[in-house]
């Protein structure tokens, strides 16, 4: 006891320079978030001009539907499920694209389209929810950024993308160009990986929950793609995504993994065929 | 002189008690230390516009309360596609999606800044300048191969860009069921 107190000063000394320390360390932590947020700033920045890059390709090979009512009514189901579940540093965009093609796309920094032919097929707004979210979900965890490798030497995968895509010279301009091109081409011909596709299916189901839609409608929707797929109107969803079967099947393993076979969604039937009847 | 063989023992005592009480005074510091970065780890913010708090973790169970964006939260556990969180003096379930680790304030940041560039005539310029470039090129690199074989429609991504999205407006429009 005599000892303890005898050496008090010395307990003193050392809790005040711990505490000391640990300020310092919040410091620290506080500015590395403002460098990695000055950093993340600039990321999102690029992603978005990459993004628009690869948007205006598509919308080079697909022509944009001018229908303001459809794609008002679009973009609001589309921007309710991001407001909610999206990153909140973007502004998503949801464009309808003039093809009878069933397919849709998703591009980084917020670009989603869906082709008129999809949305023909589909009979209700909770169809249109799922294809919407399944695009989110890819943007969300950023799919083809990552399939593109843009990653830095820190391994961080969008401090790669500034690193990559922000040089002014004209050369990182070609370099920005044929990165497009690599996205473009991985949107329409070779696809993401079986694994991204599977994950942005569950991770769409999901935001249907979180939003309250019925989920059997997005695997009808699946399901309904079949008869399309050996005819040509559907020859790049084919072409560039798992098999119906195998994604049909992942979902229902979701569904009784997680007990949701009892959950009734809406599917606002009636809203959607006024909105999407002038198609 | 030598020291007693008692006082030799006293001594060895004493010191041993003072390497004794270093080590307990730096275990303390050092707990303290390691469980603010715990704290740390488990802090989450609420993503989106309102995120349901549910009292167990179906979706068939009863809501406790809406949780607005930014909100902090403590990560207590995770179950499948749900995430069990205090949240002040809530403490319930949220579907997995909602949560992000970085503040939520700083991330408007960023949003308010990308707007700006939108109204801006500046990005526009930029990009203009950027097609320029492409085009005095003639869409060839130096070995005189083509950049891009694929055309692009930009006017037709600025029209996209103009269609209006409001994002409380349109969560609105989500809550309706027929």
């Amino acid at each position: 006891m005599l000892l303890l107190r005898k050496y008090l000063w010395l307990n003193f000394l050392f809790f005040s320079l711990f505490t000391a320390s640990s300020i310092v360390a919040e410091e620290f932590r506080l500015r590395a978030h403002h460098a990695f947020w000055k950093n993340q700033t600039a990321d999102t920045e690029k992603e978005i001009d990459f993004g628009r890059g690869v948007s205006a390709k598509i919308l080079g090979k697909y022509p944009i539907l001018r229908d303001e009512r459809s794609v008002n009514y679009i973009t609001r189901i589309g921007t309710g499920i991001s407001a909610q579940l999206g990153r909140p540093e973007l502004r998503y965009y949801f464009g309808v694209l003039d093809t009878e093609e069933i397919n849709a796309f998703a591009a980084p920094g917020g670009y989603i389209f869906v082709t008129r032919g999809a949305l023909k097929l589909m009979h209700n707004e909770a169809q249109l929810a799922g294809v919407l979210a399944h695009e989110l979900a890819h943007i969300d965890q950023k799919h083809i950024v990552r399939k593109l490798k843009l990653q830095s030497i820190d391994r961080s995968l969008t401090s790669g993308i500034a690193q990559v895509l922000g040089g002014a010279s004209l050369s990182a301009k070609i370099a920005l160009e044929r990165l497009n091109d690599l996205a473009f081409k991985m949107l329409m011909e070779e696809g993401l990986s079986k694994d991204d596709e599977a994950d942005a299916d569950q991770k769409a189901l999901e935001m249907l929950l979180s939003t309250g839609y019925d989920l059997q409608s997005y695997l009808d929707y699946l399901q309904s793609l079949k008869p399309f797929l050996e005819k040509g109107q559907a020859k790049v969803l084919s072409k560039t995504h798992p098999t119906i079967q195998f994604r049909y099947n992942n979902l229902r393993n979701f569904i009784i993994k997680n007990e949701l076979e009892n959950f009734n969604g809406k599917k606002n039937e009636k809203r959607f065929q006024q909105n999407t009847v002038q198609l | 002189m030598t020291m007693s063989h008692q006082t030799r023992i006293d001594h060895f005592l004493l010191n041993k008690k003072k390497i004794i009480s270093l080590f307990a005074v730096l275990l303390f510091s050092a707990s303290l230390f390691s469980s603010t970065s715990i704290a740390q780890k488990e802090l989450r913010y609420i993503k989106g516009l309102g995120a349901v708090l549910r009292a167990d973790s179906s979706i068939q169970s009863k809501t406790l309360t809406k949780l607005i964006r930014g909100t902090r939260v403590i990560l207590l556990e995770t179950k499948g596609i749900w995430q069990k969180v205090k949240a002040g003096d809530n403490q319930g379930w949220l579907m997995r999606g909602l949560l992000t680790n970085q503040p939520i304030n700083l991330k408007k940041s960023v949003l308010g800044q990308k707007i700006s560039l939108n109204a801006s005539s500046g990005r526009r310029l930029r990009l203009r300048t950027f097609s320029a470039v492409i085009g005095v090129k003639g869409l060839v690199d130096s070995k005189g191969k083509k950049i891009s074989p694929y055309q692009t429609d930009y006017q037709a991504l600025e029209w996209l860009e103009k269609q209006p999205a409001d994002e409380e407006v349109s969560v609105q429009y989500l809550t309706f069921s027929e």
